[in-house]
């Protein structure tokens, strides 16, 4: 069946509206230049102080190459899960704030879906910061490092593993986020689900160079695929098979999605003790 | 045509009630128990397409919870309502492209973007031809004098500067109804005015069904033609806005100006609220006491200036009507 011109017309309205609120979270995460400039110190900071570190670990250790990595890649890994680190905004306490304060309920009278609404604008900020940290990030290292020997064949695979990584750390952050529904702070479980997320999720350490036991638990958990598993397509040995980590980010996908769809229905029942 | 209907609309909450202290908190823990409160119970309204209508009561009548039982955010627990002929819980992002809200307590303009941003954002949201939207913007800004803000982050706005830009984006998508929840609360004298005067011309060119609700005795006198009383969740009145007064008021005050000091003649039905050497000022039950005859022994006995005879505010009225209205 043909859908009809009018249908077509108002699907692509209905993708424009999305479109226009990833731009405006995008205008949004610029709009600080001080928050921005206070990041981009931050993160060159961070590298900085990595690259020296792993200098003298690779010089100690005397292997030109440590786990398919060798020191330009590690540093290069960095960039990246730096980048995907600080592009993430503090979606869970946004949503814990919305739940609290009612203002989830007015969010429900505009004609569009909220979870949506989040996922886009979301998106949006994510790209603003994270592009900006790459580039800075980048600069940097090229300095110290040289240019990044990346696996240039995956470019394509890279950047369809990060969208589908930042949908599952949305629907994650989401999900702490509407816990608020039932329980007062939800702060230490975001906070819990952050720094899970920077040492279980490989953001300091590609997960090859973990003892064995930490990287099995880290392979039941989602965290690896937000973080580890795209920049891995991109640097170090390339021996990740590209369809095995988009088909593994698709079941995280819809296990994420499942979990956090049932609770914005069961949370939406109790928005009248909030809302008052 | 009938813009919102309500039928027998209830609302029930169940909040979970603590003992006192620390023993109270660990027992509801394990043994919960819960006390229902009715916000809404059972109420019938109908609002025509084009009518302007307040919707008052003290704090806590249930004003808010039905306001968001019909923008479709709150589930009724019993009864049901239409807003046009839409039940609006169940198809809550159909409605949405055909009415508008304002809360004034909570913002809906993006707080760290200039309003325009969010106006132009707005439009994208609720599918708008740009070409129809710009001119509907440029006739609300217009309106409601925002063009110098437009460029101003939003959370640099004064709340009289904010509220208008509110309006403006509750606007763009011209709803059929419009639902206002204290849109004049925390405002100045003069920003009042200005959003009464153009939501009375909005409502009359437009034909735009406006239901609101205020605390503001003002936005009811000066703006809605008819008042919808409410208390404990239910309607206790339900009129126009100039019967308030007749209906419920036998009383008249009279104000006397006088050159010399003042004689009261003793009548029943008449209190005297203030005597001083240059004035009178009297309170008269016209049940017990035509006013003709007050009047006329005033000025036979006392060397008047001047005489009104006025009702009294209609702020006393409205406490009036809550307190007749408190429970058993």
């Amino acid at each position: 069946m043909k859908p009809s011109p009018r249908a077509r017309r108002s699907a692509a309205r209905c993708v424009a509206k999305y479109l226009a609120i990833g731009r405006t979270g995008f205008a949004t995460a610029v709009a600080y230049r001080g928050e921005y400039l206070l990041r981009s110190v931050m993160l060159l900071l961070i590298l900085y102080v990595f690259t020296v570190l792993w200098r003298t670990v690779y010089a100690a250790g005397g292997h030109e190459v440590v786990e398919g990595f060798a020191l330009r890649d590690m540093i290069w890994y960095l960039v990246i899960t730096e980048s995907i680190v600080f592009s993430r905004p503090r979606l869970a306490g946004r949503i814990d704030t919305e739940v609290k304060a009612g203002t989830l309920a007015y969010t429900l009278v505009r004609p569009y879906s909220y979870v949506m609404f989040h996922y886009a604008q979301t998106l949006g900020e994510a790209l603003a910061r994270g592009l900006m940290s790459f580039l800075v990030g980048g600069a940097l290292v090229t300095l110290l490092v040289g240019p990044p020997a990346f696996n240039f064949g995956n470019v394509g695979f890279f950047l369809v593993a990060l969208l589908l990584g930042a949908t599952i750390d949305f629907l994650l952050s989401f999900a702490v986020g509407l816990l608020a529904f039932w329980i007062e702070e939800t702060s230490p479980i975001a906070f819990i689900q952050d720094r899970l997320l920077m040492l279980l999720g490989g953001m300091m350490l590609p997960l090859e160079i973990f003892p064995a036991f930490l990287r099995t638990i880290a392979g039941w958990l989602p965290l690896g695929m937000i973080i580890y598993a795209p920049a891995r397509l991109l640097v170090g040995a390339n021996t990740l098979r590209p369809w095995t980590v988009l088909a593994t980010q698709a079941m995280w996908l819809v296990v994420t999605g499942v979990a956090s769809t049932w609770l914005f229905r069961a949370g939406v029942k109790r928005v009248n003790v909030h809302g008052g | 045509m009938a813009a919102v209907v309500l039928d027998s609309l209830s609302k029930t909450f169940s909040t979970r009630v603590k003992g006192p202290g620390l023993r109270g908190s660990i027992r509801s823990m394990f043994r919960p128990e819960y006390r229902e409160v009715q916000a809404v119970q059972s109420i019938d309204l109908t609002v025509d397409l084009g009518e302007l209508v307040a919707f008052i009561g003290p704090n806590g009548a249930g004003k808010s919870t039905t306001i968001k039982m019909l923008t479709g955010i709150l589930h009724p627990s019993a009864g049901t309502a239409s807003v046009l002929g839409v039940e609006p819980w169940r198809n809550r992002e159909q409605l949405a492209f055909r009415i508008g809200a304002v809360f004034g307590q909570k913002s809906q303009l993006w707080y760290h973007l200039p309003p325009l941003d969010s106006f132009d954002l707005l439009a994208k949201i609720y599918e708008l031809d740009q070409t129809s939207y710009v001119t509907r913007r440029e006739q609300l800004v217009e309106t409601f004098g925002v063009r110098p803000y437009l460029n101003t982050a939003v959370r640099k706005l004064s709340l009289g500067e904010r509220m208008r830009c509110e309006l403006v984006a509750a606007l763009l998508h011209r709803p059929e109804v419009l639902f206002l929840d204290e849109p004049t609360i925390g405002l100045d004298v003069l920003a009042k005015q200005t959003i009464r005067s153009t939501l009375r011309e909005l409502n009359a060119n437009e034909k735009v069904t406006v239901f609101l609700t205020s605390h503001d005795v003002g936005d009811i006198e000066e703006l809605a033609k008819r008042v919808v009383i409410i208390n404990h969740g239910q309607v206790i009145y339900d009129n126009r806005v100039s019967h308030l007064r007749h209906m419920l008021l036998r009383t008249k005050i009279i104000d006397l100006l006088l050159a010399g000091p003042g004689v009261v003649p003793p009548l029943p039905g008449v209190t005297v609220i203030k005597h001083t050497n240059v004035g009178i000022k009297l309170e008269v039950d016209t049940a017990v006491q035509p006013i003709r005859e007050v009047v006329a022994q005033l000025l036979a006995v006392n060397d008047v200036v001047d005489v009104s005879v006025t009702d009294p505010p209609l702020e006393r009225v409205i406490g009036l009507i809550y307190r007749q209205a408190a429970p058993q």
